[in-house]
């Protein structure tokens, strides 16, 4: 799901940075309130889980192979400030160091997975906290691939209409949604089950030791 | 005699106007010669299969070449005398890569450039400390400010 560089045109990159250089300083703002000697451990260790997680690539059926995001679990336990800026450096590492993710797609990709993607899951929480930790934290997991799966697709699929030549052949991405949204939403489908049944286990550690979560 | 005589010279005639109908014929030649490979693989190893690659050679927007990798995740192509290329594949999933070829020799005799990369693990461990590091500055920031 990691927007490579040389995908997304300008007109895309460019504006998504002014959006996300807002989003991180608002997250920013919030997270003196959020962190204190208790915590910064805590968010340290589970930072590191999302940053592995990303690079353990797991085969999936039909060929492909995909990675748990671990955006969700730092969402249900540090909220979205925290969540949105962890996540954030967790995918400038693994561009710096791993090509995984561009540096000019950092924006989109931070928005993407790192804000929408645990908005969706702090969402589904608290929609779904009636039906005990298990389930809600389970379709929380599972909404915080597929969203962020959804936005990439999308933003991929418009790169065709935005920016193509005179004659029409289009000079970032090749495909459009019609061929995007199945593309990377059917792995994630899958790929969001996986982190559904991760995250469930992570929870009921952290609950475990009494840490307070969202 | 002469009726033999003038189907020969109607076949003559016909096969001179051949030409422009055997246009329509692809032929094909082979012949061996060293050429540049590039192999695409994702993280876990897996090739970079049957995908939609577009080759450029520096300043152009039209591609020199493009084509899908094999099933091994190679691509093939004569550098001819420029050393400079670049690279664009891309799934419809959005893996991927855009990027710029430097060979060293065009493909004159065979060369094998390994990407000197560091080891995984090396990786892996690095933006482990760098986080830990991170989050360490901030704890003892924390701690500061408590005092």
């Amino acid at each position: 799901m990691h927007i490579p560089d040389g995908f997304l045109s300008p007109q895309t990159y460019l504006p998504a940075y002014a959006l996300a250089a807002a989003a991180w300083a608002w997250a920013a703002q919030g997270l003196r309130a959020t962190l204190d000697e208790t915590t910064v451990p805590r968010l340290a260790m589970l930072t590191a889980l999302a940053y592995a997680l990303g690079l353990i690539m797991v085969p999936i059926p039909g060929g492909t192979s995909g990675h748990a995001l671990g955006v969700a679990i730092l969402a249900l336990v540090f909220g979205l400030r925290a969540s949105f800026v962890a996540y954030s450096l967790v995918l400038l590492l693994q561009s710096l160091l791993f090509g995984a993710g561009g540096i000019t797609a950092l924006a989109v990709n931070a928005l993407a997975m790192g804000l929408c993607g645990a908005a969706a899951a702090l969402g589904a929480r608290r929609l779904l906290c009636r039906f005990g930790d298990t389930v809600s934290v389970a379709v929380a997991a599972w909404l915080s691939v597929v969203v962020p799966g959804v936005i990439v697709a999308l933003v991929l699929g418009v790169q065709p209409l935005i920016a193509h030549q005179p004659d029409g052949s289009p000079l970032f991405f090749p495909f459009g949604p019609a061929v995007t949204l199945p593309a990377v939403l059917i792995p994630h489908l899958v790929i969001g089950a996986g982190e559904a049944v991760l995250t469930v286990l992570v929870f009921r550690y952290v609950k475990a030791r009494n840490w307070p979560t969202c | 005699m002469s009726s033999v005589l003038r189907a020969l010279a109607a076949l003559l005639c016909a096969a001179l106007l051949a030409p422009p109908v055997a246009a329509h014929e692809v032929k094909l030649e082979t012949r061996e010669q060293a050429a540049t490979v590039v192999s695409l693989r994702y993280a876990d190893g897996e090739p970079f299969a049957f995908e939609a690659y577009e080759l450029y050679l520096p300043g152009k927007e039209t591609p020199e070449q493009v084509g899908r990798t094999n099933a091994a995740g190679e691509l093939v192509f004569l550098s001819g005398q420029h050393a400079e290329w670049r690279l664009k594949a891309f799934s419809a999933d959005g893996h991927g890569v855009d990027q710029r070829l430097q060979l060293a020799v065009p493909s004159v005799e065979a060369t094998t450039t390994p990407a000197a990369e560091p080891p995984r693990v090396l990786l892996l461990l690095s933006g482990a400390g760098v986080l830990f590091g991170l989050f360490g500055l901030v704890q003892l920031f924390l701690r500061r400010k408590g005092k």
